[in-house]
């Protein structure tokens, strides 16, 4: 009967798990800000990238029972953040095609607004090769900026993106030429 | 020449330098711990067909019996009069109206209504205007599905609080479909009204009654005062604001109604030449032709020397009144910095309360809604050259908690 009559809080002591609520907000400020990043340099745009942080962390804490080791809630959270940029990627570019007669998805009237302003931040240099990050497509640019930025190794970036290391390397190859062919492209554009 | 890694690699840091190290907004978990793991031992065999089958059957009855009462509960008949119901639970979403347009280049604005979560701060869907409108006021139901959104043809600049030119109708709709619609024409007993004369409105608790307040006419005649439109009948009550405020006729008179969770009176912010901003509470029950005579003071005129008085309103449970103000603030070379602050004060006794809020700087204008368990939504706006900084928050014991940043929020509603 002692199953019945614990409380979840109280199983999770007594395995040996700390509370889901204190050690999401435990993870939350020890590595949302660097999640946040992660999420701006993929979206470009800093009030969705909070979004997509956001809706990461109550994933975790809606499926932290399930967790075979907490251990691994910042891989975890990693993948759902890459998984929130690709759906809001997805979520936009639905929206270019067909923009709904009435209704319009979340956040893109307010995104573009914040990008402009959050560009303004960077200098053309940068700004340059951000947009060609932002044209590739969005495999190539999540292993790009888990290699470059995040700078992790070739399985820290196959578990991220659940893909094989044989894939990582072959997609970070692709994505790097494409990224110079759009590079020059602006160059020459510009000239 | 740098190779693509390193200059790939300097624009990304560029980027994440963005995000300040203190720039992560305070994490909203989900209020409910959702899915399984109460404690239930897996089930197999014998004893799970013999324990699913009777609960799922408890769980039926149970959820049937529930919505039986909620229907009851949520009905269209009235609460009894005078009596205060206790608060509910607020709905998981709420609305906004947000401004856009070319600022400050005198082209028309248009105000869109966003659906946003409470829980996640996203913006669940937009919904715009029919063409050649714009959204100026918007009132909840306190339910999850009643909205009243009043939208007027576009055309001429936008200011706040004050109705622009052009000011056509109001629509009541509904977010899942119009149900009603109604103009201030309609309102004003058929006769057209003026351009900017209507002021401010507020949906009753129960959905039922729709309090509008604004400058009706008779003949050439300025009548300004308080209008009860009742969605369902149709009916009219209507009281008059017997002592006008005079010299400033670009100050509305009678502005921000907001019911209590009876749904018994109406707070108002009147300005008459005998009380200045005052808020009174009116009974709707009264049988009374004027404002004064249907209602008592209930907050006297401000102490504190403010550039504007915002919004005001009363809290469902009718305890206490809250009025935001624009102060001036620290001094600057241009003059002073706008600080914006919400005063408490006991409905009771008008006496002052401890502030909701800290004094926010550079916020010129805001807007205030009570959620039915007493929580406020707060709109700042920054300025009208540099939108981007507006906020839609909600106000917890003196916390802000930013749900949403979008260009301009004018109004907002649970």
């Amino acid at each position: 009967m002692e199953a019945y009559t614990q409380s979840p809080a109280a199983r999770d002591e007594r395995a040996g798990r700390p509370d889901a609520a204190g050690a999401v907000t435990a993870l939350y400020e020890g590595h949302a800000v660097g999640l946040i990043r992660l999420a701006v340099v993929l979206l470009g745009d800093r009030a969705a990238a909070e979004d997509v942080v956001q809706d990461a962390y109550c994933g975790l804490y809606r499926r932290w029972r399930h967790l075979d080791d907490p251990g691994r809630a910042l891989p975890y959270l990693r993948s759902a953040v890459l998984n929130g940029c690709r759906s809001q990627l997805r979520a936009r570019g639905r929206a270019r095609r067909q923009p709904p007669d009435g209704l319009v998805l979340a956040g893109n009237v307010a995104a573009s607004a914040a990008s402009a302003e959050e560009d303004m931040l960077l200098a053309e240099e940068h700004r340059e090769v951000l947009i060609a990050l932002r044209g590739l497509p969005p495999r190539q640019r999540e292993a790009l900026v888990l290699r470059f930025y995040l700078g992790l190794d070739e399985p820290g970036i196959a578990a991220a993106m659940s893909i094989s290391a044989g894939t990582v390397k072959s997609t970070t190859s692709r994505a790097l030429a494409a990224l110079g062919r759009l590079l020059r492209a602006r160059t020459e554009e510009d000239q | 020449m740098k190779r693509i890694e390193d200059r790939l690699r300097d624009a990304a840091l560029a980027a994440a330098r963005t995000v300040p190290d203190d720039g992560a907004p305070p994490l909203r978990l989900p209020g409910r711990r959702p899915g399984p793991g109460w404690g239930l031992p897996r089930l197999r065999g014998r004893l799970l067909a013999v324990i699913a089958p009777v609960t799922a059957a408890a769980a039926v009855a149970g959820v049937l019996a529930g919505a039986v009462v909620a229907d009851r509960h949520d009905g269209n008949s009235a609460p009894p009069a005078g009596a205060v119901s206790a608060p509910r639970v607020p709905p998981p979403y709420l609305l906004g109206l947000t401004l856009f347009g070319d600022f400050g280049q005198g082209r028309p604005l248009r105000a869109d209504a966003v659906l946003v979560s409470e829980h996640t701060g996203k913006t669940l869907a937009t919904l715009r205007p029919p063409r050649g409108r714009t959204y100026v006021a918007v009132s909840g139901g306190y339910d999850d599905r009643t909205f009243v959104l009043a939208a007027r043809r576009t055309g001429g600049l936008y200011r706040p609080r004050y109705s622009p030119t052009w000011l056509f109708g109001i629509r009541v709709t509904v977010i899942h479909g119009q149900v009603a619609s109604i103009s201030t024409t309609d309102l004003n007993g058929g006769v057209p009204l003026p351009a900017g004369s209507f002021g401010a409105m507020a949906l009753s608790p129960d959905g039922t009654r729709l309090a509008v307040t604004g400058d009706w006419t008779r003949g050439r005649t300025r009548l300004p005062g308080l209008r009860i439109y009742h969605l369902v009948g149709g009916g009219i009550q209507s009281w008059k604001l017997a002592d006008p405020a005079a010299g400033n006729p670009a100050l509305p008179d009678l502005w921000s109604p907001s019911w209590e969770a009876s749904g018994r009176r109406v707070a108002l912010t009147v300005r008459t030449r005998q009380c200045q901003d005052c808020v009174r509470l009116l009974d709707t029950g009264s049988h009374a032709a004027t404002v004064q005579g249907a209602s008592r003071v209930i907050v006297g005129p401000p102490r504190v020397r403010a550039l504007d008085w915002n919004a005001a309103l009363i809290s469902p449970d009718g305890s206490r009144v809250l009025r935001s103000a624009i102060l001036c603030g620290r001094r600057t070379g241009h003059g002073c910095a706008d600080v914006s602050r919400i005063y408490s004060y006991s409905a009771r006794t008008g006496r002052p309360l401890s502030d909701v809020t800290e004094n926010v700087l550079d916020i010129i204008w805001t807007v205030l809604w009570s959620s039915p368990d007493g929580r406020l939504i707060v709109a700042g706006a920054a300025n009208q050259v540099q939108p981007y900084f507006a906020t839609l928050s909600t106000v917890t014991k003196g916390h802000w908690h930013a749900l949403l940043k979008v260009p301009l929020v004018i109004a907002a509603a649970w």
